[in-house]
């Protein structure tokens, strides 16, 4: 099953990489043709993620929502849906490239910071036993997910210098807002039934503030003049930015000063 | 003077003033956090922010709820009814969470004991002075087949007075409730029955590891150094698991405080560490380690949580069913 698993990332790994390479193409070249290979990749990588996550999900007999590895290959899935949904509904191609390219930093990601844990994972310490954190983290996911969207089709925006688009920005990181609300509401919750405080200003919980209070600038303030545009969608990139610190930089930088799971 | 008034009151209730507060409060939490991780939310600075923050809500929140009132008839499309409702309600959550923290700095309190199994401790006193007593009948630690813990269980009896009033397993995730008071399970330990013997004389102790006994009737020490459940010379220090397959107490022997030598014991074993002196370790005794709190703010914060997640839903529900609307000022305004 370990070997199951770590070639299916491996291989989620470079099909994102392939399906991103030809979405850039496709963006240059304009042929459509590219565009259908680059969709297919993206649809084969995610497949192969999901066996993934299937497998760990067996072996472990849960769901693959208790650590950061099982939530970094979540996480990089329902990416991927995500765009894959959005670009269904939407027609439009443009935040492939970037989107996949990140998919791939992500599953490389799990070889630098996790490169042990494939088939490693060990019984759930009494304080994760808690279906508040279960709905706590797949929410998050979803809400990272959809700031990671965004985040895609804001950087192919502000290449180009066209905004005209803009409100499929906000609808993913509006969706992504909503998300993580809830997100750190249930994680509230969870921690007042397991440690008796739902709020105790550890870091993780700081950063979530911090990127929280980002996104709900952005809303706020996306349609005023002066904001509607670049600035807003550079709102959303910095709060993508700030995404993936509060993961790895709280979890795996910051982990010398802190030592929680 | 009353036109300055209003122009203040204007000011400070705007959406502008509230952007401002909050992304001062983002830029104080990111680099409170890093530099005093500890202690930056008692900053005074830190607390007038939040309570500006709380004031700003509050007062566009006020003018939010007569806007609504007025729309109220007016507005038949449902999901712009839908928008209008969800972000007072959302604001309204928020204010209630701000609220039920503030109960909670200033009248909540919490704090630990640590009790040995038939230990009782006063956790609260009530307006009568009646007491009220938390006896733990028995802690059990529940592991899984490799033996890493899988639950910490504290059965515990609640007395007011005399009067039996609640029995109750606390475990990780499963506090006791108890008229405004929780019972939490936080951390456990063992501690070691030990006696120390010397010119005769005989003296009891239940000590935690690291504590220093003195032999009666002599200028020695004894130090409980560390209770090893499976001891095995090849592991050294650390046990070899969890599971009580061989257990010993390691401790040192003193003289006016000099460190004389190391060994270690099994439970229940008379052990001659100078002449006429002996030591027995008589067996382990756990402790459950209890977090008692009481927050009278938690069911404002609570109902705040969940009017603040509904309010979020449906005022962001447009971005799914009427996306072309997000653009629409009037659905914004009135
Ligand atoms: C402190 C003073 C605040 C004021 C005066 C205020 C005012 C407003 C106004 C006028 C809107 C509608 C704007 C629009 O949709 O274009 C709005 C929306 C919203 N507010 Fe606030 N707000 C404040 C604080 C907050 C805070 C602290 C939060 C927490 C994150 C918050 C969350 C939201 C959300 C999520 C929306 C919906 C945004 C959207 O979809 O457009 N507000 N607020």
């Amino acid at each position: 099953m370990a070997v199951l698993i770590k070639i299916s990332i491996v291989l989620a790994l470079f099909i994102y990489l392939i399906s991103g390479i030809l979405y850039a193409l496709g963006l240059k070249t304009r042929h459509h043709q590219l565009f259908r290979a680059a969709n297919l990749a993206a649809i084969i990588g995610a497949l192969a993620n999901l066996t993934a996550l299937a497998a760990r999900t067996i072996i472990s007999g849960r769901l693959p929502l208790t650590d950061g590895y099982e939530f970094l290959i979540s996480f990089t899935f329902i990416s991927v849906l995500l765009y894959l949904l959005y670009e269904k509904m939407s027609q439009s191609k443009t935040g492939g490239a970037v989107l996949m390219f990140i998919a791939a930093l992500l599953l490389a990601a799990v070889f630098i910071f996790m490169p042990q844990q494939h088939g490693s994972y060990s019984p759930l310490m009494p304080a994760l036993k808690s279906p508040w954190l279960t709905s706590h983290v797949l929410t998050a996911v979803i809400a990272y997910s959809a700031f990671t969207l965004g985040a895609a089709l804001a950087v192919m925006q502000l290449v180009k210098g066209d905004q005209h688009e803009d409100i499929n920005v906000y609808r993913a990181a509006g969706g992504g807002f909503v998300m993580l609300s809830i997100s750190i509401v249930l994680g509230g919750v969870w921690a007042e039934q397991a440690w008796g405080t739902y709020w105790s200003w550890d870091p993780k919980e700081t950063w979530a503030l911090v990127t929280w209070i980002i996104y709900a600038i952005y809303l706020h303030v996306y349609r005023s003049k002066g904001w509607k545009g670049s600035n807003a969608n550079l709102m959303v990139v910095a709060g993508f930015i700030l995404v993936l610190f509060t993961f790895f930089g709280v979890n795996y930088l910051l982990s010398g000063l802190h030592s929680y799971g | 003077m009353s036109q300055i008034f209003n122009n203040m009151f204007k000011t400070f209730s705007s959406m502008k003033t509230g952007v401002i507060l909050l992304a001062l409060l983002a830029v104080f939490s990111a680099v409170g956090s890093s530099l005093l991780p500890d202690r930056f939310y008692h900053l005074m600075l830190f607390n007038t922010l939040i309570g500006m923050l709380f004031l700003n809500l509050g007062l566009c929140t006020f003018n939010r709820c007569l806007r609504v009132r007025k729309l109220l008839g007016k507005q038949t499309d449902i999901i712009r009814q839908f928008r209008q409702w969800g972000l007072l309600i959302l604001h309204s959550g928020l204010i209630l969470i701000l609220i039920g923290g503030m109960i909670n700095s200033w009248t909540g309190h919490s704090g630990t004991v640590k009790l040995i199994e038939g230990e009782r401790a006063l956790i609260n006193r009530d307006k009568d002075g009646e007491e009220l007593n938390l006896f733990l009948e028995a802690f059990e630690i529940e592991l899984y087949e490799n033996n890493m813990p899988s639950q910490y269980l504290s059965r515990v009896s609640l007395y007011k007075g005399d009067r039996l009033e609640q029995q109750a397993t606390i475990s990780v995730n499963h506090p006791l409730k108890y008229e405004g008071i929780k019972v939490y399970q936080q951390s456990y330990g063992s501690m070691v029955d030990v006696t120390v013997e010397g010119q005769g004389q005989i003296d009891s102790y239940v000590a935690h590891e690291g504590q220093l006994l003195e032999i009666p009737g002599s200028r020695g020490q004894v130090k409980v150094f560390k209770y090893i459940p499976d001891f095995d010379p090849a592991y050294g220090m650390e046990s070899k698991s969890m599971q009580p397959n061989n257990p010993r107490v390691i401790y040192s022997v003193y003289h006016d405080k000099v460190l004389m030598g190391v060994g270690s014991a099994p439970f229940g074993e008379r052990i001659e560490i100078d002449s006429g002196a002996y030591v027995e370790f008589n067996g382990l005794k756990s402790y459950s380690v209890l977090k008692v709190k009481e927050d009278p703010g938690l069911p404002y914060a609570g109902a705040g949580g969940i009017l603040f997640m509904l309010g979020v839903v449906l005022a962001e529900i447009k971005i799914f069913t009427r996306p072309r609307e997000i653009n629409d000022r009037k659905t914004v305004e009135d």
